[in-house]
């Protein structure tokens, strides 16, 4: 009881707020200003057929910037939080799939594989880089939760 | 409903933002545009080269610069062309930093993977590009045409790693 009063407490939320606001904003901006060499990236988790590879590459890191600054503004903030929990749990599983082709492929362990994931932050280790999306997906959870308890709380008053 | 109604507007906002701001940036794409074919960059004016059998085969007698195998360690030690250094691409960060000075002062790469399926050699390319190295040849068709045109095949582990 105690921690979940700590994880939803006001400025703890703030902190979460901020925190996945940088790091979108970031993210965002570094892929920006690379469209064509995101695309690439992006084409190395054969997930998604070539002819939307591009447009995609020009839509996600302003998706981003947009979570970043509804995050900071508290603008669609609803909207932003469950969009960074769906963002990222899809990040997490197609990067955990090009691991495991490449694990297939290669016969490499999994702790010992590292490239540019095309998160805007270089080459990476691979299961920390799942780890830290899945504590943004966490984060994302914390302010949906903290909000719609946020609005049951004032309805009830 | 809200918070469909919250995700659409992100979305539309994301869309408009990308798609008006790649208009203008001069780092904008096409993006109807699909250029990720092997059959590009064959053109020798490209920072990245796609070349075949006898172009590799003037860059190695030639001595032009290093020659970097992107498979894994287990196929590069299984056999690899004389003379290749292994930068298994799937491990940046270690291969990256044990040839990072060789890279620098090499005139030149060849990279090459397994066959022409194998994309591994052009991803390396492209981070090596992006890393400040040029001109990067990719042997497109790899080690198995390699060894079909009965080219030298040198095995083992690299020299540095057995000591």
């Amino acid at each position: 009881m105690l921690v979940k009063k700590m994880l939803l407490h006001p400025l703890m939320v703030w902190g979460y707020r901020l925190s996945v606001a940088a790091i979108l904003l970031y993210a965002g901006v570094q892929k920006v200003w690379m469209p064509l060499e995101f695309a690439r990236l992006l084409k190395e988790y054969h997930l998604l057929p070539d002819q939307v590879l591009n447009l995609v590459a020009v839509i996600l890191p302003w998706a981003e910037i947009t979570c970043g600054l509804c995050f900071i503004s508290g603008l669609w903030l609803i909207g932003a939080a469950a969009l960074l929990s769906g963002m990222n749990t899809i990040f997490a599983f197609a990067i955990a799939y090009r691991a495991w082709l490449i694990m297939s492929k290669t016969g490499v362990d999994f702790f010992d594989i590292s490239f540019d994931c095309g998160c805007g932050f270089g080459v990476v280790y691979i299961p920390t880089k799942i780890l830290e999306n899945l504590i943004l997906v966490g984060a994302g959870l914390l302010i949906l939760i903290s909000r719609w308890r946020g609005k049951a709380g004032s309805r009830v008053k | 409903m809200k918070i469909f109604k919250q995700i659409v507007a992100i979305l539309v906002v994301s869309f408009t933002c990308g798609l008006g701001f790649n208009a203008f940036s001069p780092h904008g794409i096409d993006i109807f545009d699909n250029p990720w074919s092997k059959n590009a960059g064959l053109n020798e004016q490209e920072p990245i080269i796609f070349v075949e059998f006898d172009r590799a085969c003037r860059f190695i007698e030639g001595k032009e610069g290093i020659i970097l195998d992107a498979r894994s360690p287990e196929a590069y030690a299984k056999g690899h062309i004389p003379g290749a250094h292994l930068l298994f691409f799937y491990n940046m960060k270690e291969y990256y930093q044990k040839h990072k000075d060789l890279l620098k002062e090499s005139p030149g790469i060849l990279v090459y993977c397994g066959d022409i399926d194998c994309e591994d050699s052009e991803f390396l390319a492209n981070e090596l590009f992006n890393l400040g190295h040029a001109p990067i040849f990719v042997y497109r068709d790899g080690f198995e045409d390699w060894k079909s045109h009965q080219g030298c095949v040198e095995t083992g582990k690299e020299k540095d790693e057995c000591w």
